[in-house]
């Protein structure tokens, strides 16, 4: 008898629309969190090579490249800095602490 | 404030005498802000108010303004940046003004340094401060106001907001910037901690850039210990960090100053997060000059 009712139950998992949708949704989220918080922490996989440069202590002159992703640009601002390439200012505005 | 400043203006349809009229607009609004928000004057309105016992105290236009950029700089930062640590900037050594004063060795600084561990805030609210409608300021008893880094930035704001819209300024006060007008991105040269030499250059449209650093006010005690004048809240002493500059750009020379100052106080990974959004340098302990990239933005080209 046991082994009869054993064989009539239904199996315990079986794959459905809404398991699929559910797992599928959960993944995203998963996913999409991992890579929210990449972004957070400065390292966005799509900026890898563009946008975070590393240099040395070496003092010279970083001028991004027009093409570039421009530093801290204000896009509420208007106008577009990539075309063309930067004439670089002899005697720029300097930024230090004080 | 115990700093200099530099003013650049550029019109076309302006003549150098008129530039240099709102030269001396600039220049007025500055000398307002050193007369009234300096802790080094003793006459000044900030020093009699941070004398002065009550909890609710009648306070100029200008002074206001700072109380509030103060408490929006706490709130915004989470509470790092803290310009109420008067008594603790004190006891550090840091009574009076060190303009003039050649700073310490930074290397030598750096080696005898504890452990580098990021800053934390303190209890929130502890001393919170507010303006009410009548322009009296309210804080709890004994809070007293430095105007630090934040009267540079809000000086450098106020005075780009007397400028005509088609002039183009670049407006450096003690090293924060306020730029904008029309043309060009604004170059600036980032000044290396360690040589005062440029050590990056950025980009930037309009809005502030600006740099806090340990390097400039660093001063050994009568312990031999060294100091400078950015405060671990938590503790209210010198926060050593992993850096020793950070260059950040925000909407403003004063959200500038509050993201560079609470980005050096986070430490290295920290600080990548703080600067996420509008991007600026991070000068390390061990020499190292990273340059941080702003969130890029897209463009939607409209419908034809």
């Amino acid at each position: 008898m046991a082994t009869l009712a054993a064989m009539t139950e239904p199996p315990r998992w079986e794959p459905t629309w809404r398991r699929l949708a559910a797992g599928t949704g959960a993944l995203f989220l998963i996913i999409l969190a991992f890579l929210a918080g990449r972004v957070r922490a400065g390292a966005d996989p799509g900026l890898r090579n563009a946008a975070t440069v590393q240099r040395t202590a070496a003092p010279t002159v970083v001028t991004p490249p027009a093409s570039a992703v421009p530093y801290g640009e204000d896009p509420s601002f208007g106008g577009d800095a990539r075309g063309g390439a930067v004439v670089p200012d002899p005697d720029p505005p300097v930024t230090r602490a004080s | 404030m115990g700093t200099e400043a530099r003013v650049r203006l550029e019109c076309d349809a302006l003549s150098p005498a008129e530039l240099d009229g709102y030269a001396a607009v600039v220049r007025a609004v500055l000398d307002d802000v050193e007369r009234a928000l300096s802790r080094f004057r003793p006459g000044s309105e900030l020093c009699a108010v941070n004398r002065d016992p009550r909890a609710v105290v009648p306070v100029s236009p200008l002074l206001g303004e700072l109380a509030r950029a103060a408490e929006w700089a706490r709130s915004r930062s989470g509470g790092l940046v803290d310009a109420t640590l008067v008594g603790e900037l004190e006891a550090a050594g840091y009574a009076t003004s060190r303009a003039g004063f050649r700073p310490a060795p930074l290397d030598e600084a750096l080696r005898a340094a504890p452990p580098r561990r990021p800053a934390r805030c303190r209890k929130p609210a502890a001393r919170a401060l507010r303006v009410d409608a009548s322009g009296r300021l309210h804080r709890a008893p004994g809070v007293r106001l430095d105007s630090g880094g934040l009267g540079k930035g809000l000086a450098a704001d106020l005075a780009a907001s007397l400028l005509p819209p088609d002039v183009r300024f670049a407006i450096d006060c003690g090293g924060d910037l306020a730029v904008g007008g029309p043309g060009g991105p604004w170059q600036v040269a980032v000044a290396s901690a360690r040589t005062g030499a440029e050590a990056a250059r950025l980009q930037v449209r309009a809005g502030g850039v600006a740099t806090s650093g340990i390097h400039a006010r660093l001063w050994r005690r009568a312990d031999g210990a060294f100091a400078h004048h950015v405060l671990d809240p938590s503790t209210g002493r010198p926060a050593w960090t992993g850096l020793v500059a950070v260059t950040a750009v925000g909407a403003s020379a004063l959200e500038a100053e509050v993201l560079a100052k609470s980005a050096l106080l986070s430490g290295p990974e920290r600080a990548r997060a703080v600067l996420f959004r509008r991007g600026g340098v991070l000068q390390h302990d061990d020499g190292r000059v990273e340059v941080l990239g702003g969130m890029p933005f897209v463009r939607l080209r409209a419908a034809a």
